[in-house]
């Protein structure tokens, strides 16, 4: 009985995965058939298969779409992977993946290369740094610094709760001073930093990539090693730690993968709202399971497969112009979170 | 000293034209001002005070005035072309000033920094004890405006931004000399700078050929560029080129995504106004498909980088609206060099 239990539940989730694969194929096909430019989906096929002629359009397909479709979907299973780590840690429903302060960090980063740019010119000058990667560095570097002081902060603090407070708290800190930086500068700069903060999926190029896909990818595959000490988690600090879960160190682990799922994704891509927080809650309602084993695959295709479709959206095909992602996220997204809310009769989760 | 020069270059194309009659009421090319004399009372009207604004407002030149704060850099030039720089008294981020002759005088204190031009310091303003703020309401809340007002020093509307046309904005020049008392004076230089803009139009009218111009950048997803009503697309059309977006009909500007402009205009001829970078490295450090348009490979990209202040900032979006002739000029060289051979540009050059 139990065997053929197992089984079943084996198959069930065995399809579950399949179907959520084979959907992201295809919502990555669409994206790639759809955009500003009109290019008929026979050509698209044709781009795969070597036998594309026009030539403007292969250069469309494989300098703006694909990355911008990798970039989709690379973002949106981090931030969920992200948001998913966050609430179970703090077992928390509204913990995203910055609550320990990393967009606010990166926002610090930016801010100063934006606002502070005349005195930093001339070093940048030098080293012949190019403003796309000084940007992404400044904004790693901010992450990473607020994620150093936090993690300090979590080595001498008992519970996870002082430690989002700790997050929130310098989240607001920092918040404040790039006000600061803002209100002293010229409009121009304020416009730059403004659309940074929007969010933008399309920016980056193949250069880019080649270091956004190994740092992302190898963080995605370091989360499924997470899971276990994620469901222990899930049971609150001190039943954890009876089961032999080292707290302090899972906490380590756990806070540095999401830092490098967050702050990676924030760096490329500025900061990109509501899918870390969304995607858990929705993967959860959807599929009825609190097993990370489960969810961490589950999380990443939704997360891939929603932050593509928003982005097909944003990109207004057919039309010349184009949306910021953040505006699409928020819009579509959350009435979606309400309508599933709203259609199960309880949560069959709290933390 | 580039003052004077400035000064010279205008000259050096008009008699000096005392005697010539003032235009009249009726501004040819500008739309949102005009200057009503009767008898000896000038009326300087601003029939279009703000973006999308319903009402007109007007200010009664009862003496020319001699203590003034302006509140954008791109009001300096008139006073300097009207000889008149000394009547500016305060200004907000003199940082941002590129003309020389300014610079001097706030280096020597003669010129207050109010601050900034959303919310001005009213001590300082109050203590300079101007007869006037020359101020532009770009649509937002106009509080600072209104307190300035309350403190019975008169405000006077400059809506130049407004204009969708080079001369249109230039002609401002007439305004200010209203305000200075030197309506003559303005008025003859505006005459020599028409006069020098529609015979170069005339000129690159008569080309058959017409180069293709793609123009702006990209910021986070969007790519930032005229349309095909904005001041800028006018000069490419005058200057004899064919600005890729020109039957666009806002006067604004459009945010296009990349590969919507990479498909219109990867083979155009000439990559004009690149906002503030000043060697094609550094366009590929921003994004290196910069580097796969044609304008970039044939090294075609221009910018308007030439002149700047010595805060770094572009002296084009200073004096460039007040001398639409020299912007002309510098548009013909690039597209068409054979028509003005020993003309050497001023605002734009060719980026490495």
């Amino acid at each position: 009985m139990i065997e053929t239990k197992t089984e079943s539940s084996i198959r069930k989730w065995g399809r579950v995965f399949t179907l959520l694969l084979v959907l992201l194929i295809l919502v990555f096909l669409v994206s790639l058939a759809l955009g500003s430019v009109r290019i008929p989906l026979g050509e698209v096929f044709s781009f795969f298969t070597g036998g594309m002629e026009q030539e403007i359009g292969q250069k469309i397909i494989l300098d703006f779409r694909i990355p911008k479709a990798l970039t989709a979907l690379l973002a949106g299973s981090a931030l969920s992977i992200s948001g998913l780590q966050m609430q179970t840690l703090f077992r928390n429903p509204l913990a995203g993946p910055f609550i320990l302060g990393i967009s606010s960090g990166a926002a610090l980063g930016v801010a100063m290369a934006i606002f502070l740019g005349v005195w930093l010119g001339g070093v940048v000058a030098l080293s012949g740094i190019g403003r796309s990667w000084l940007l992404i560095c400044t904004s790693a570097i901010g992450s990473f610094t607020v994620l150093g002081v936090v993690l300090a902060a979590s080595a001498r603090v008992r519970s996870s709760i002082s430690l989002l407070i700790i997050g929130l708290m310098f989240g607001s800190a920092v918040g404040a001073v790039v006000g600061i930086l803002q209100y002293f500068s010229k409009a121009e700069n304020i416009a730059a930093y403004v659309f940074w903060s929007f969010g933008s999926l399309g920016s980056l190029s193949w250069s880019e990539l080649y270091l956004m896909i190994p740092i992302v990818g190898l963080s995605l595959l370091g989360s499924f090693f997470l899971s276990k000490p994620l469901n222990l988690l899930l049971l609150g600090d001190d039943y954890a730690a009876s089961s032999g879960l080292n707290l302090k160190r899972s906490r380590v682990l756990i806070i540095i993968n999401t830092s490098l799922l967050a702050g990676t994704v924030t760096a490329f891509c500025g900061p990109i709202a509501f899918v870390g927080l969304a995607i858990p809650h929705i993967a959860r309602m959807l599929y009825n399971t609190t097993n990370h084993l489960l969810l961490t695959p589950l999380v990443m295709l939704l997360g891939g497969i929603l932050l593509l479709i928003f982005d097909i959206i944003a990109q207004l095909p057919g039309l010349e112009s184009t949306l910021p992602i953040n505006a699409i996220t928020s819009i579509f997204g959350a009435p979606f979170v309400i309508w599933l809310l709203v259609r199960k009769s309880h949560l069959n989760y709290r933390f | 000293m580039r003052g004077l020069l400035l000064i010279s270059m205008v000259f050096g194309g008009c008699q000096l034209a005392t005697r010539e009659p003032l235009s009249g009421d009726h501004q040819a090319h500008a739309t949102t001002f005009t200057i009503h004399t009767s008898g000896s009372e000038t009326k300087v009207i601003n029939t279009q005070p703000w973006p999308k604004a319903n009402e007109v407002r007007a200010f009664t030149v009862q003496k020319p005035l001699k203590r003034v704060v302006c509140t954008s850099t791109s009001h300096l030039p008139y006073f300097e072309l009207l000889g008149e720089v000394d009547a500016v008294v305060g200004f907000p981020g003199t940082q941002y000033i590129s003309s020389d002759l300014f610079v001097e005088k706030v280096a020597k204190g003669e010129i207050k920094d109010l601050g900034s031009s959303q919310s001005l310091n009213m001590e300082l303003l109050i203590s300079l004890d101007p007869d006037a703020v020359i101020a532009f309401d770009a649509g937002g809340a106009s509080g600072s405006l209104d307190q300035i007002q309350q403190m019975d020093i008169p405000v006077i509307y400059n809506s130049d931004f407004l204009e969708q046309t080079p001369l249109g904005r230039a002609e401002y020049i007439k305004f200010f000399g209203a305000l200075l008392g030197k309506e003559r004076k303005a008025d003859s230089i505006f005459r020599a700078i028409e006069r020098r803009y529609q015979m170069r139009a005339q000129m690159a009218l008569n080309e058959t050929k017409r180069p293709t111009i793609l123009s702006g950048t990209t910021y986070g997803d969007a790519w930032f560029l005229p349309g095909g009503k904005n001041w800028s697309a006018v000069f490419f059309r005058d200057a004899g080129g064919r600005y890729l977006w020109g039957d666009d009909p806002s006067s604004g500007w459009l945010e296009l995504s990349g590969e919507a402009v990479y498909e219109k205009a990867h083979d155009a001829d000439y990559w004009i106004g690149v906002s503030t970078f000043e060697t094609r490295q550094e366009l590929l450090g921003q994004d290196d498909r910069y580097g796969d348009f044609g304008a970039f490979q044939g090294d075609q990209v221009f910018n308007y980088h030439k002149k700047k202040g010595p805060s770094g900032g572009y002296d084009f979006f200073e004096s460039g609206y007040a001398r639409p002739d020299l912007v002309l000029s510098d548009l013909i060289k690039i597209l068409h060099p054979h028509l003005l051979p020993d003309y050497e540009t001023v605002y734009f050059q060719r980026i490495p």
